[in-house]
């Protein structure tokens, strides 16, 4: 961890070297940190109200005015994609968080108790796996509404299962530890050893799944959006700004091409960080 | 072997048990009602009538019922009927469709394996040069692109604007009139853009996976000891380390099958394929209680099939397996 954390306070030698060693990470980190601050940004870096219809404009190309041209409304595509991405990454961030959760105690409990409890959490992990998941949260979401909570809480709900294996293989390898054997003969109690000494050995793959988390929640969010059940208009998200342009794509190609970009780079970051996370902790590599 | 295959198909009951129930539960739990039950605005029907077609739908029955009456005919393979106005049943309505959902998801497979084997091994020989940095990059993008977006982009260019593909459906407006191969050719002209869209995803993962498996079986050490014995390179390469980076591959294409099932739903309203996906799609709009559940029990009984498949196919290869198991 201690790696990690000394990311955040690197001066720009330490970046050098940094983007020597793992190219490809630091361009996702780059990446990442940038569409990020622009979305926690977005109120001040947006040239203009998001929401705001002008009918003088419709559909212009982008130019300096309009740096990713105007929708059909007159909408201006580059201040809804800045207010698009904070909904698309919120997306993501919670989505990750419940799957996050629900997959580290059930991948706990399963590795730590082992048995019985460890089978029968683990056919139930199987059977998540085998269901498309994708017609699953389709026909939870037309079913209810698609409302963002509910966008969110259904890619959580169907997106625990590696986590879940993850977690539980990591934490039956480090049952037999001699530290954890250790500590379990100092009497230390099953919450306090999973929490205190097994989870942080096991953090590391764990935060790289949820970074590519991050990313597949977002692609889910805009497919799901393509099939009119994602987050709703006027709320801008990148895949509903994209699927807006689809029927004036051939006289209008900027509406779509600009959010879909952003969906790319966006996705691209937080894999090249995930798998540049994961060489980082794969003890395989450090040789 | 014949036990072992007998265990698994035993096995798949409790799971296809527990995705129908959750199924069930989360259709009729949700608010709202079918679209034929669902007319309290409508002034020419009565509460009575309402009444009397959710009695004839068995919708008046307690949810446990329901699902037992269900359950009851899907033993016979009865999947029941549709509500739509066609009322035709589920079964016809599936099998029309299913064929075109297969066929696309296994030419993409087909696909799958037959790009990203080769460009996995090239990436794994010839580790860190321009090529290898090349299909990483590939690959990233691959996993990063939104496939409906992609393909909307390839519909426009190849479609609209150079007029080399058809963009919708799966045959020409003239298709009647076509010979045989005439015909065939179209077919496959329509499914170009819908398959490189369902495969794009896959070929980056696959890819990647592979390229890793062949660098790990490169580095073990009957590897080095077959050079030591000098083994020719080439024959180290292709006979020995491809046979073993191979088997994961099977596992990974077994459990790729939701995945294409999902995606098949984007792919077929993209290129409006009449395909399962579609149907889907339109059953989940319309609360079409019955062909909802019985895709997902077919999507179910497809997924557990190709595990099944997958984990056959890796003892059959894998001689450790077929031997020791006995």
């Amino acid at each position: 961890m201690h790696g990690l954390i000394r990311v955040f306070d690197m001066g720009p030698a330490d970046m050098i070297i940094f983007a020597r060693r793992s190219p490809l990470m630091f361009i996702g980190a780059l990446i990442v940190s940038i569409v990020t601050l622009l979305a926690l940004f977005a109120p001040w870096v947006a040239p203009y109200d998001p929401a705001e219809i002008n009918v003088k404009v419709i559909l212009m190309p982008p130019s300096l005015e309009h740096l990713c041209g105007t929708d059909t409304l007159g909408r201006d595509i580059f201040s809804r994609m800045l207010y698009g991405a904070r909904i698309s990454l919120a997306v993501g961030f919670v989505a990750v968080g419940i799957s996050m959760l629900i997959g580290l105690m059930l991948g706990a409990v399963a590795g730590f108790a082992g048995g019985r409890t460890d089978g029968v959490i683990m056919r139930l992990t199987d059977m998540v796996l085998c269901f498309p998941t994708f017609f699953l949260i389709l026909a939870v979401i037309a079913f209810l509404e698609p409302s963002i909570w509910n966008i969110m809480i259904i890619i959580g709900l169907t997106s625990w299962m590696g986590i879940a294996r993850l977690v539980r293989a990591e934490f039956l390898s480090l049952r037999h530890r001699e530290f954890v054997m250790a500590a379990e003969g100092l009497g230390v109690s099953s919450v306090r050893m999973m929490w205190r000494y097994l989870l942080p050995n096991a953090m590391g793959p764990i935060l790289v799944s949820a970074v590519l988390g991050i990313a597949g929640a977002v692609l889910v969010e805009s497919g799901l959006s393509f099939l009119g059940l994602g987050v709703q208009p006027p709320t801008p998200s990148w895949g509903n700004i994209l699927i807006e342009g689809k029927d004036n794509i051939e006289i209008a190609w900027w509406v779509s091409m600009f959010p879909g970009l952003a969906i790319l780079i966006t996705v691209l970051g937080y894999n090249l960080l995930g798998e540049g996370l994961r060489d980082y902790f794969d003890p395989k590599l450090k040789r | 072997m014949i036990h072992y295959l007998l265990k698994r198909l035993v096995g798949m009951i409790p799971l296809l048990l527990g995705i129908t129930i959750v199924s069930f539960g989360i259709m009729h739990l949700a608010p709202g009602e079918p679209a034929v039950t669902g007319q309290e605005f409508n002034p020419k029907v009565s509460s009575q009538d309402i009444e009397r077609l959710r009695a004839y739908y068995g919708l008046d029955k307690p949810l446990h019922e329901q699902y037992w009456d269900w359950l009851k005919r899907l033993a016979t393979l009865d999947f029941g009927q549709s509500f739509s106005a066609d009322g035709r049943s589920v079964l016809d309505k599936i099998a029309e469709r299913l064929p075109v959902t297969l066929w696309v998801n296994m030419l993409a497979m087909l696909v799958i394996i037959c790009v990203a084997v080769p460009i996995g091994i090239a990436s794994a020989v010839r580790r860190d040069s321009w090529f290898d940095k090349g299909m990483t990059i590939f690959v990233f993008i691959g996993f990063a692109i939104p496939s409906f977006w992609l393909g909307l982009l390839l519909m426009i260019a190849l479609g609209s604007n150079l007029q080399w593909l058809p963009i919708s459906g799966l045959h020409d407006y003239n298709w009647q009139q076509m010979g045989f191969w005439e015909q065939q050719l179209d077919l496959l002209k329509h499914l170009i853009l819908p398959v490189s869209i369902s495969a794009i995803g896959g070929l980056a993962g696959m890819s990647r996976f592979m390229r890793s498996g062949m660098l790990d079986v490169i580095h073990a050490d009957y590897i080095t000891t077959a050079r030591a014995m000098g083994v020719a390179e080439g024959s180290i390469r292709y006979r020995l380390a491809l046979k073993n980076a191979l088997l994961p591959i099977i596992t990974l294409l077994g459990l790729s099958i939701p995945g294409l099932i999902g995606g098949s739903v984007i792919v077929e309203q993209l290129f409006s394929l009449p395909g399962m996906g579609l149907l889907f799609f339109d059953a989940v709009m319309a609360r079409d209680y019955p062909v909802v559940m019985g895709i997902t029990v077919i999507g179910a009984v497809l997924t557990l099939l190709g595990n099944l498949i997958a984990d056959l196919s890796y003892a059959w290869a894998d001689p450790r397996i077929r031997h020791g198991a006995g």
